[in-house]
């Protein structure tokens, strides 16, 4: 089995994401949004190398999540896997070579894994109104996750992937 | 806007891992919900949470980074000249007293545990909290106490000061502790004053509602509330808290009554798991973080109702608002309430 740069990126980055996760996030708690490192890195992972993306490390990051928090087991998992398969493939579809397009692709979908999560956590009996899951909880996280992503994009560009995906034919923006 | 379709290749390994990995989210999901609180995916996440508890340690010095510049913050508005002399005293008394500060900390720490230990006859076990939630779902903590120390599910744990959760899952060597303020936590309660019975519950705004309070019950600022320990759920007579808000008036069933805990942990904080308590805690007054260092032992109400302007008259019609609404609970609190009338 040969091991791409990618494929060793994504391995090592989510070990520093889960860790992260671990020791750090619960540090940075403000108005009771816990940063997700986890879901920045796969989400930003998917859009950065698309190809490489797969469904096993975001579902083995989002196990993990859910072992080491006290939600659902698997919830994270579902969401995570679906989400990310789901961005990599709207990004190579849409990818035009401008920075708007991975960033909207990056925000939305974190936007997308906090409203399904918060939905499963709320079905799995969390016991709290939906609208009120998602005002306190899935917004402030989402905008804090969202502010991880931005910041991990262009350190993930430059050490996840070889050379960043563009269109045939186009110049290659670094 | 250029669109990219011809990049749109298969994901790699086809499709077979996305639908073999939904699959197994689903399953895990379904086992999860559908299991108990003992079943083997609770089981496995408390051990794993047990595991990477101490992992969290190494966060504690951020964890205190972050709040000296939160204060740093809020101290923005101060002028230079004050900022400068707190400054300066600040670094005076760290040099010469960190050392002696922590341990005098943890030594009044434990001291308020022992006095509480003594205030309520509790029997029980001091533990150290050595981990937190990493996600926003959920508001627990973990302890260095487990199956190994008689740490059972479902056993009531205290600060120094007053209840701060429950024990949801328990392994080898640490326990998991849902706070109150936790949206899913619940804790059988009432109020000292008028003995009327309800349940404290946390919410999303991190605020604790006293809910299911019949609704002619006159509830005041200030009145304490304590365990009930209807349902077993929690050991009865504990100190929870104190009324801090009460939007509506009596009469009004859409009252909504703010408690404000009488404590809360963070990192590294003690914290006492609670086996057993005297049969007539609810009886005893725990004093405030604010009346002083450590708790009084001293049994009777004086205290609690001191200067909150609960008159009774107040009291007694709660008491009979409380065996009104609140059925099946007529033998303890009716006792109680006859007992408090004779010491009033």
């Amino acid at each position: 089995m040969i091991l791409s740069r990618e494929t060793v990126a994504g391995i090592i980055g989510g070990l520093i994401a889960v860790l992260l996760q671990i020791i750090v996030a619960p540090a940075l708690t403000l108005f009771a949004a816990i940063p997700n490192f986890i879901v920045a890195f796969c989400v930003v992972r998917a859009v950065v190398c698309p190809h490489q993306a797969g469904a096993v490390l975001p579902f083995v990051l989002g196990l993990l999540f859910d072992l080491i928090g006290g939600g659902p087991v698997g919830g994270m998992a579902l969401v995570l896997v679906l989400v990310t398969f789901a961005a990599s493939r709207a990004f190579m579809a849409l990818n035009n070579d401008t920075l708007f397009m991975p960033v909207a692709i990056m925000l939305l979908s974190i936007v997308v894994v906090e409203l399904l999560y918060g939905i499963i956590v709320v079905a799995c009996g969390a016991g709290v109104p939906l609208g009120e899951a998602l005002l306190y909880r899935a917004l402030p996280c989402m905008l804090y996750d969202g502010i991880i992503a931005l910041l991990l994009y262009p350190i993930a560009i430059r050490v996840m992937v070889g050379k960043p995906l563009g269109q045939p034919g186009t110049p290659i923006l670094r | 806007m250029a669109l990219n379709f011809q990049n749109n290749a298969p994901a790699p390994g086809g499709r077979l891992p996305l639908i073999i990995t939904l699959v197994l989210s689903l399953v895990c999901l379904g086992i999860y919900g559908s299991e108990g609180a003992e079943g083997p995916l609770h089981r496995v996440q408390a051990t794993v949470e047990g595991l990477v508890a101490p992992l969290q340690l190494a966060g504690a010095p951020l964890g205190s980074a972050v709040e000296g510049a939160e204060q740093a913050a809020e101290e923005q508005g101060a002028d230079e000249e004050t900022l400068a002399t707190l400054r300066a005293q600040n670094a005076e008394l760290t040099q010469a007293l960190t050392q002696a500060e922590e341990y005098r900390l943890e030594a009044q720490r434990l001291q308020a545990l022992l006095n509480l230990k003594d205030t309520y006859d509790i029997d029980g076990v001091a533990a150290r909290v050595i981990g937190r939630s990493t996600d926003a779902w959920n508001q627990t903590i973990t302890l260095d106490m487990g199956t190994s120390d008689g740490v059972e599910t479902g056993l009531t744990v205290m600060g120094p000061y007053g209840v701060i959760g429950q024990v949801i899952s328990v392994s080898g060597g640490n326990c998991r502790v849902r706070l109150l303020t936790d949206p899913q936590s619940g804790a059988a309660a009432l109020v000292q004053q008028s003995r009327a019975e309800g349940i404290v519950r946390g919410s999303l705004d991190g605020l604790l509602y006293l809910e299911n309070i019949g609704a002619d019950v006159n509830i005041q600022v200030g009145d304490v509330v304590l365990t009930s320990g209807l349902g077993g759920s929690y050991t009865r007579g504990l100190l929870i808290g104190t009324v801090a808000r009460v939007e509506g008036s009596a009469g009004n069933d859409s009252r909504r009554i703010v408690v404000a805990p009488n404590d809360s942990v963070t990192l590294l904080q003690e914290a006492l798991v609670v086996f057993s308590a005297a049969s007539d805690a609810a009886e005893r007054t725990l004093a405030t973080p604010s009346d002083g260092e450590g708790a009084e032992g001293e049994n009777g109400q004086d205290d609690a109702n001191g200067g909150d302007g609960q008159d009774d008259g107040a009291s007694q019609e709660g008491d009979a608002g409380s065996e009104g609404s609140q059925e099946g609970d007529a033998e303890g609190s009716g006792d109680t309430a006859g007992d408090e009338g004779g010491e009033a």
